[in-house]
């Protein structure tokens, strides 16, 4: 959506001092979701790895060392996310929460011949987050008089698909390339509803905002894996996320302090954003049938959007596997997300919030002949700053906490 | 761009092609893959599996209807077995009613012969040395690690992950798919040249454990060779070449050191036995 659009559509609303912007989902981090039974355990730190189905999403190119005939994987999994500004209203905080409850990644792989066939389901993102808080005392306002009752519901989902097929092939014993071909869907809806009572008990202003995004493209992941010697893999993986169609409709209604209701607007956009070029570097050692040490690096490319311009990041993972015994195993990792919006100034408005996070997972895997059943958990935790709102220059602390438990499963036959 | 540098160099240091062998990345498998040792319910399955094969194998030429050279064969083949390293397996022999000259060996013990093959041998040394060939395919379980063949599931840990993952008629349909990959082996890619070499070598030694000359299939071989024609065909698409493998079985001769054993050809016995043949 073009910022002048959102702009415009918020300056028909009343400009107060506590009116908050949108934020829609986290489009703010590129690491949000960790994807597939063995890279989640691992922090995701899987492109140098990627030999079961994970590697469909990671580094399609690892595929071809899958060692079952026939996997299938799925995974699914529990988000919870905290976000609390501080002095956002008078010295008193806000609290968002999101929460995500889904199956976030199906993989198969079948060999074919010389090459091996791979199809593969990926929620690499999802939200919906929810804030509901109303606040009292008296709070100064630009309508004459203060207020003495503000009250916030903000309700959000927001999550992206993809789905698509892979085909990776050995080019000789050193080499193996291949690609996913993802297609991608993300639908976003947002409801912002915001009342503000005024100190002379009969003047209130009510502003409702619904805004309904949805983008379809496709995602190409182009793989490599590269083995330079015994026991070490080196993995490369280039993506980047084209959207052919998007559309935003925004429709606001509004009741300002004499009462006066404007008819619900509806506003469009189909302006088409752009997403980032990802690269993925990552290596793994395999010293043991027992452990495996990895490490991705990832690389985001700055972008230049009308709703936004996005800054270069990286990205790093680290990761590693240990077999207890050949039917346990314990995975463990650590990894960044950092976000992709640029450093807040002080001396201007209306800008994003800037909040880089850092994580930690673990996991436990039970393994029989056929089947491997894991269950885990990450979290990630960060601290940044904030401008919540509109058109004021205050800057805000804000902390971010979020868990995640997993359980996942894996067949061969 | 600095990236794409580097990508380049890594991928121009590791082109020149190197021989592959399956081995080459068999660090990649972790504590959990399965142990090369086979369990009862293993040996079910290949049996199960075996059976299959064994009857497209009926389906395809029919059995070849003679009571007395069947129990012979079977009287060779029992012989063989005895000494065989799968003691959890039963045996089976039978000649296939073809004029092609070829012997086929199912898993779980089905081995057959067909009536071609047998029309070409002079002595039973020579049934002894295809017999102990495919015995050697079975015991080696060169089908049953190449089409990865074992028993499915029953643990609570295997149910729950069927349950979260989805898997339930797809372990059906991989078995067919596993028997018509078996049929393709048999007649159209032949076992991996590493699996024929094994086979050969095994025949070598399971004829002179038996007191069969194992020269037997040398014979037979140098003779089926001046024969190549339409009733080779599938024979000589899924095997090694002749001159190979009579050198190979020559020097697995030498290396065991038997040319002092007395090992016996029972020339008689088998012309006695080739009567009943019309």
């Amino acid at each position: 959506m073009s910022l002048q659009l959102f702009n415009a559509a918020r300056a028909m609303v009343f400009i107060l001092f506590m009116m908050s912007s949108v934020s829609t989902a986290d489009e703010f981090h590129y690491n949000n979701f960790l994807i597939g039974d063995r890279a989640t355990g691992m922090g995701g730190a899987y492109a140098g790895v990627s030999d079961d189905p994970s590697g469909l999403y990671y580094n399609p190119a690892g595929i071809v060392y899958s060692t079952g005939r026939n996997l299938s994987a799925s995974l699914n999994s529990y988000y919870n996310q905290t976000k609390k500004y501080d002095s956002v209203i008078s010295g008193i905080g806000w609290e968002r929460r999101s929460t995500s409850l889904l199956p976030n990644f199906f993989g198969i792989i079948q060999p074919l011949g010389k090459f091996k066939f791979g199809f593969s389901y990926a929620v690499p993102d999802s939200i919906r987050e929810d804030q509901d808080q109303t606040f009292t005392g008296s709070f100064p306002t630009s309508l004459g008089q203060p207020a003495t009752r503000y009250t916030i519901n903000f309700n959000n989902e927001d999550t992206t698909y993809l789905i698509g097929p892979s085909l990776a092939v050995e080019l000789n014993s050193k080499i193996a390339a291949g690609m996913t071909l993802y297609l991608y869907h993300r639908s976003n809806q947002s409801i912002l509803n915001q009342f503000i009572a005024l100190q002379d008990n009969t003047s209130f202003l009510w502003e409702n905002s619904y805004i309904e995004k949805v983008e379809r493209g496709y995602k190409p992941i182009l793989g490599f894996m590269i083995t330079p010697m015994d026991r070490l893999s080196i993995g490369l993986s280039l993506a980047k996320t084209f959207v052919y169609s998007s559309s935003v409709d925004v429709q606001l209604s509004k009741v300002d302090q004499t009462g006066i209701l404007s008819l619900p607007t509806m506003i469009g956009d189909s302006t088409t954003p752009k997403y980032p070029v990802e690269v993925r570097l990552g290596a793994a050692y395999f010293p043991t049938s027992s452990l495996l040490l990895s490490a991705d690096l990832s690389y985001y490319t700055k972008v230049e959007n009308p709703n936004g311009d996005r800054v270069n990041v990286v990205n790093l993972a680290l990761g590693s596997e240990y077999f207890l015994d050949k039917n346990w195993a314990v995975r463990g990792g650590l990894f960044t997300n950092m976000a992709n919006t640029p450093e807040l100034d002080p001396t201007r408005f209306n800008q994003e919030e800037k909040v880089d996070l850092y994580g930690m997972s673990l996991s436990i895997s039970n393994f029989t002949r056929n089947t491997s059943v894991s269950f885990g958990g990450a979290v990630t935790t960060g601290s940044g700053k904030a401008q919540i709102q509109q058109d004021v220059s205050n800057i805000q602390n804000v902390d971010v906490l979020g868990w995640l438990i997993f359980l996942s499963s894996s067949y061969s036959y | 761009m600095r990236m794409l540098s580097l990508l380049a160099l890594l991928v121009a240091c590791c082109l020149p092609v190197t021989a592959y062998t399956a081995d080459d990345q068999a660090w990649r498998q972790r504590a959990s893959a399965a142990p090369p040792e086979m369990t009862s319910d293993d040996v079910t399955e290949e049996i199960r599996f075996g059976r299959e094969v064994a009857a497209r194998l009926i389906g395809r030429y029919g059995l070849y209807n003679n009571d007395q050279l069947t129990k012979y064969v079977n009287l060779v083949g029992l012989s063989l077995a005895v000494n065989s390293n799968r003691p959890e397996l039963t045996y089976h022999f039978a000649v296939l009613n073809t004029s092609e000259i070829n012997a086929y060996a199912a898993p779980g013990g089905y081995i057959f012969v067909t009536k071609g093959a047998i029309d070409k041998m002079k002595d039973e040394s020579e049934l002894a040395g295809v017999i102990a060939h495919e015995m050697g395919h079975i015991n080696g379980k060169h089908v049953v690690r190449e089409l990865d063949i074992k028993a499915t599931e029953g643990s609570a840990v295997s149910g729950l992950a069927r349950l979260i993952g989805g898997g339930t008629e797809s372990a059906r349909l991989a078995f067919s798919k596993a028997v018509d990959k078996a049929m393709d082996t048999l007649f159209t890619t032949g076992y991996k040249r590493e699996d024929e070499i094994q086979a050969d070598k095994e025949t070598v030694m399971l004829c002179a454990v038996a007191g069969y000359d194992p020269a037997g299939l040398i014979r037979y071989f140098e003779r089926i060779s001046a024969a190549k024609g339409k009733s080779t065909e599938v024979l000589d698409k899924t095997h090694p070449a002749y001159d190979a493998r009579i050198l190979l079985l020559k020097e697995t001769k030498t290396a065991a050191a038997i040319e002092s054993a007395v090992l016996k050809t029972y020339k008689d016995r088998f012309s006695d036995a080739m009567k009943s043949v019309q």
